[in-house]
């Protein structure tokens, strides 16, 4: 049985992280702004409680997404297949294509690999001609969770983008003004 | 091993919902959705779809492959062979829980019949258990008879079989 996520002390996001997989990863997404999508991607938030969530991002082939941050937001990363370059600024970006191998059991030699990506840190994706799907585990530290898509800091990822970002902005000012 | 469709659906919900998506072929767009294999057993497998805000499918097929799709979340519909949607107006409301009431239902069982999908403002995203009768399994997005979604689409097929 499911333990309710409010009793349980997670201090990072990697802890939450590992609640969720020890728990069978629990299928339970929100009624409200469960998908999102951009030029190059479509996300479905997979579970969400207090203020943590995890949202499966599916990406398209040939893309990427320029340096962002989500600030307030301390997340991890972990893949599930496809063709993805996550990088991190002032960080060791390993090129992932030496990875990019299939194991005994038909899935993808970085299935279950985790990128951690602290709040503020920019990052950015390259992704390849397979696309690529991961999970983003999410700790909103200062406001309710919504989707890393529109919490986005930087170069939008293209003109779908700019306007989700435009809209969340002017939802915001109009629920401060009222 | 797995008898049928149900069978397989009953197991991957018990076994703690395994994501083990294949390495080859994992992922495939459309205009109007994105979808992704989670697990993949021999001539089963189970895909998960996210679908784009008011968007509809025209009405098609996927031959030879028995299937059931259940509902995660968001405003869609699944219309029969005549492009008849059930009125689900009604079930758009969210459980204490803060998930969607039709969240675990079943929205569809099919044996290879004619259907469709639309979606209303919010989008949505569903899970379909599928049993591959004949060829192995890829994706009914690529396994479809009927008008195609759109250019992506078209676009997509094409990739896969070049």
């Amino acid at each position: 049985m499911l333990r309710p996520l409010r009793n349980i002390m997670h201090k990072t996001v990697e802890q939450f992280r590992d609640w969720y997989f020890k728990n069978g990863s629990p299928l339970r997404p929100p009624f409200h702004n469960p998908v999102f999508y951009t030029d190059n991607a479509m996300s479905l938030c997979l579970f969400r409680e207090g203020q943590y969530q995890v949202e499966l991002y599916i990406t398209e082939p040939h893309s990427t997404s320029p340096k962002h941050t989500h600030p307030g937001v301390d997340s991890c990363f972990v893949y599930l297949g496809g063709n993805i370059q996550f990088n991190l600024e002032g960080r060791d970006n390993p090129d992932v294509s030496q990875w990019q191998t299939e194991k005994e059991d038909g899935t993808h030699a970085l299935l279950g690999k985790t990128v951690s990506s602290p709040d503020g840190i920019p990052h950015w994706l390259l992704i390849g001609k397979e696309g690529g799907a991961f999970l983003s585990f999410e700790h909103w530290k200062d406001k309710d969770p919504v989707s890393v898509t529109t919490n986005w800091e930087g170069e939008p990822v293209g003109e779908v983008h700019s306007k989700i970002l435009e809209q969340n902005l002017n939802d915001n000012i109009s629920e401060r003004v009222s | 091993m797995f008898n049928n469709v149900e069978q397989f659906k009953d197991w991957w919900l018990k076994a703690g919902r395994p994501m083990k998506p294949p390495f080859k072929n994992c992922i495939h767009t459309t205009d109007i959705a994105y979808a992704m294999c989670l697990y993949r057993k021999d001539q089963f497998q189970v895909e998960l779809y996210i679908c784009k805000p008011n968007t509809e499918s025209p009405i098609h097929s996927h031959p030879n492959v028995n299937s059931i799709s259940m509902y995660l979340t968001g405003n869609l519909s699944f219309a029969d062979e005549n492009g008849n949607y059930k009125d689900l107006s009604a079930y758009q409301w969210p459980k204490q829980n803060g998930a969607h009431m039709l969240l675990g239902k079943t929205a569809e069982k099919n044996d290879g019949k004619s259907h469709a999908l639309r979606t209303g403002s919010t989008g949505g995203s569903f899970l379909i258990f599928e049993h591959w009768l004949k060829d192995n399994p890829s994706s009914v997005t690529l396994h479809w008879e009927g008008d195609l979604v759109g250019e992506k689409h078209a676009q997509t097929i094409k990739e896969y079989h070049a």
